[in-house]
């Protein structure tokens, strides 16, 4: 493969992103996938015998019962190229093979699970990724009884990802342009990028040396950006012209770096009236010089039509290449039931895009680069610089509510660290709950041989009432209503200071409404943290299942979803004072009268 | 001038296997005792990238020698390449925080900034110099 797919349909297209409508094969209506997955606990050390003693534990401690369904084989299970063009078991770790594996979770009722990558390598190294081979792979993987596919983005061919060759950065910026030109029916004009162009969206910028660069989608894998709002930047012209067909030139630089790439795509009208001329790499200019594309023929359909200059490659890119595994499926099995796990890790804004064909995507890097092996439980952090952290992840995935339901699939803040070093029982529990709350998948990370029935793990991990939070037939991720930072906007404002306590609600089947309130922060809040009943109706009765009987009522149950005590609020507000550092409490509250 | 070398003469060095030891033999069990990964096996010959080598490192203290990771990795974030593999991470961290390997310094305008550099050969000289770390 030399170069990217061609683009023939409009589904594929950034244009589509907010069509609401998923690709074949892809299901709704699924809550977010509970289960074990091996790379937090083993790293690529997992095995089929390891494996096989999670299964035996689950069922051992009753998780299948909470709803701990899948058993998800990360990374360094398969053998390190291919066996006549396919998959295939590594001989050591897996001696039997994977339909074995497969055979024996199936027979304890569990699930069965698997990890590829849209790459030509999966990031540990083994050169098995799906790219180019998808239609082979999901079918030895729907012989193996795979119900759930975790699918990374390491080795990527038409992006500078993990691995990738940086340069591949020129497919997803496009080149820095200073000028177009129109010609045709007895008209010429030149157009300046700067005095004349119009930037949409965020992240393109005017140069000091007078041409527009950054036209592309930002990169999602570090925290520093805001989930929310415009992810890219298209420069865009109203040429004030007649209906008719023209040649347009572009004078430009071209680059191989972010920023600054080779890959132009340009389009006429908007939305689905956009029509597509151009949609390739440039010819690559030489050492900063700036160079006149050749002629490229485009039709003005109706007067004054916007002519788009953008590159929304990034993301059209990474879709196609999980849509051709999708595909993939489909055509192994029209009736495919597969769960699709995408971790790219944020990087191409898959909160936009990720719901066409799947059922979860990453929204960061890893929340822990210290994962654990045999005998080592591997170590987590509450907070960091990048991305490892409970915090981290929360900070990003707490204001990302809106991506997320029943009709499109989840945010996925990584793997749960529950029983890794470095995590208190405290964090613990918060960072539980927090997974709860904001609907996040629940994939358990740690070696379940360590954990007792009622010791203080299992306690959390096994606590019925907060998993009912998320698995609740609403299917609504929780909304933050309140910051300690004095947010005017809790809901979409992005904060990475972890000196404050979060409140947020989310609104339930039965008519219900969950509140949790979470301390980020090294220091016990001794004040007391309120919030009122009528302000989180404000925020999430669109949602609710009887916001009025809500607003109305005068008493209201309220559960302790730890401790299980129920008590009686007769008045508006819901309060908890000395909620410790990195502490948590989460409330259930049901109107009464 | 100093030559590339390959998986396979670095992981014979770090076993400490006698020079004669057949390579399948030695290879295979490396990988049993899971300081190795597939791929070493089948690119054997390949030329020794330094973050197969840290990698092949870690894993080996880890594994074999039984000594347990540093929890507090964050001093390697001065590595500005640190975070570009997320799979090599810990494994970087642990052998530039125990002194294994050094980084790798590059002109940044006026000053320099330090990175792993994971994709560069190992030179035999660099390989001797972390062998000898555990040869003491």
């Amino acid at each position: 493969m030399e170069r990217p797919e061609i683009i023939t349909e409009k589904k594929y297209r950034f244009d589509s992103f907010k069509n609401g409508e998923s690709f074949p094969g892809k299901k709704t209506g699924r809550l977010p996938m509970m289960g074990w997955n091996s790379w937090n606990a083993f790293g690529s050390g997992n095995s089929e015998a390891l494996t096989k003693a999670m299964a035996d534990c689950i069922k051992e401690l009753e998780l299948d019962k909470l709803g701990y369904k899948y058993l998800v084989l990360d990374d360094g299970c398969y053998k390190s190229e291919r066996v006549d063009g396919l998959l295939a078991n590594e001989d050591i770790k897996f001696p039997s093979g994977f339909r074995a594996l497969s055979d024996y979770i199936h027979s304890k009722d569990l699930k069965f699970g698997m990890y590829n990558d849209i790459g030509s390598n999966l990031c540990a190294g083994a050169a098995v990724g799906t790219c180019g081979h998808e239609k082979e792979d999901a079918r030895s993987y729907t012989e193996w009884g795979v119900d759930f596919i975790k699918v990374d983005n390491c080795y990527y061919l038409w992006d500078n990802a993990t691995f990738s060759n940086a340069e591949n950065a020129k497919y997803t910026y496009a080149p820095g342009i200073s000028s177009i030109t129109i010609e045709g029916n007895g008209i010429r004009k030149e157009l300046s990028a700067v005095k004349d162009g119009k930037l949409t969206g965020a992240g393109a910028e005017i140069t000091d040396e007078g041409f527009i660069k950054n036209i592309g989608t930002f990169d999602g894998t570090g925290p520093l950006q805001s989930p929310v709002g415009d992810m890219s930047s298209e420069l865009t012209f109203n040429a004030d012209i007649p209906a008719g067909e023209y040649d347009l030139f572009v004078t430009y630089t071209s680059g191989k770096e972010p920023g600054l790439g080779q890959w132009l795509q340009i389009g006429v009208a908007a939305g689905d009236d956009t029509e597509i001329f151009y949609d390739d790499l440039l010819p690559e200019s030489e050492g900063g010089v700036f160079t006149t594309s050749e002629a490229i023929r485009i039709n003005i359909k109706n007067d004054n039509d916007v002519i788009r200059l953008m590159n929304h490659r990034r993301q059209e890119n990474t879709l196609c290449s999980y849509a051709a595994l999708l595909e993939g499926f489909l055509e192994a099995d029209k009736n495919t039931d597969i769960v699709m796990s995408l971790c790219e890790w944020g990087k191409t804004q898959p909160q936009n895009w990720g719901y066409k064909v799947g059922d979860s995507w990453r929204i960061l890097n890893d929340i822990t680069f210290q994962v654990g092996s045999d005998g080592n439980p591997g170590h987590g952090e509450w907070a960091s610089d990048y991305t490892p952290g409970v915090a981290v992840q929360y900070n990003k995935a707490v204001i990302m509510d809106e991506f997320a339901g029943l009709d499109k699939g989840w945010n996925d803040p990584d793997m749960l660290m529950v029983g890794m070093d470095g995590l208190d029982e405290t964090m613990c529990r918060t960072h539980f709950a927090m997974w709860c709350m904001m609907n996040s998948p629940l994939m358990l990370g740690l070696d379940l041989r360590r954990v007792k029935k009622d010791d203080w793990i299992y306690n959390i991990i096994a606590n019925a009432d907060l998993i009912a939070l998320n698995q609740d037939s609403l299917g609504i991720q929780a909304k933050r209503i309140f910051t300690t930072t004095g947010s005017e906007n809790p809901d979409t404002e992005y904060i990475r200071n972890n000196d404050r306590a979060d409140i947020l609600a989310k609104p339930l089947a039965d008519g219900s409404i969950a509140i949790a309130f979470f301390n980020l922060s090294d220091k016990e809040m001794a004040d007391e943290l309120s919030i009122n009943i009528d302000t989180a109706v404000r925020f999430i009765g669109s949602k609710m299942t009887s916001a009025d009987t809500f607003a109305s009522a005068s008493e209201f149950t309220c559960r302790d979803l730890w401790s299980g005590e129920e008590s009686v609020i007769t008045g508006r507000a819901v309060s908890v004072r000395n909620l410790p550092a990195h502490g948590d409490a989460v409330f259930k509250l049901t109107p009464v009268k | 001038m100093d030559e590339n070398i390959t998986r396979e003469q670095f992981i014979r060095l770090l076993s400490g296997a006698p020079e004669d030891k057949d390579c399948d033999l030695l290879l295979q069990e490396a990988l049993e005792q899971r300081w190795i990964e597939p791929q070493d096996l089948t690119d054997s010959s390949a030329t020794l990238k330094r973050i197969d080598a840290a990698r092949i490192i870690h894993l080996y203290i880890r594994e074999v020698r039984k000594t347990a990771d540093l929890p507090d990795i964050s001093g390697a974030e001065i590595l500005k390449d640190l975070y570009d593999c997320r799979v090599c991470v810990n494994h970087i961290a642990q052998v530039f925080l125990r002194g294994y390997m050094d980084a790798v310094s590059i002109p940044s305008g006026k000053e320099s900034t330090l990175i792993f550099d994971s994709q560069s050969p190992v030179k035999k000289s660099d390989m001797l110099a972390i062998i000898s770390n555990f040869r003491v």
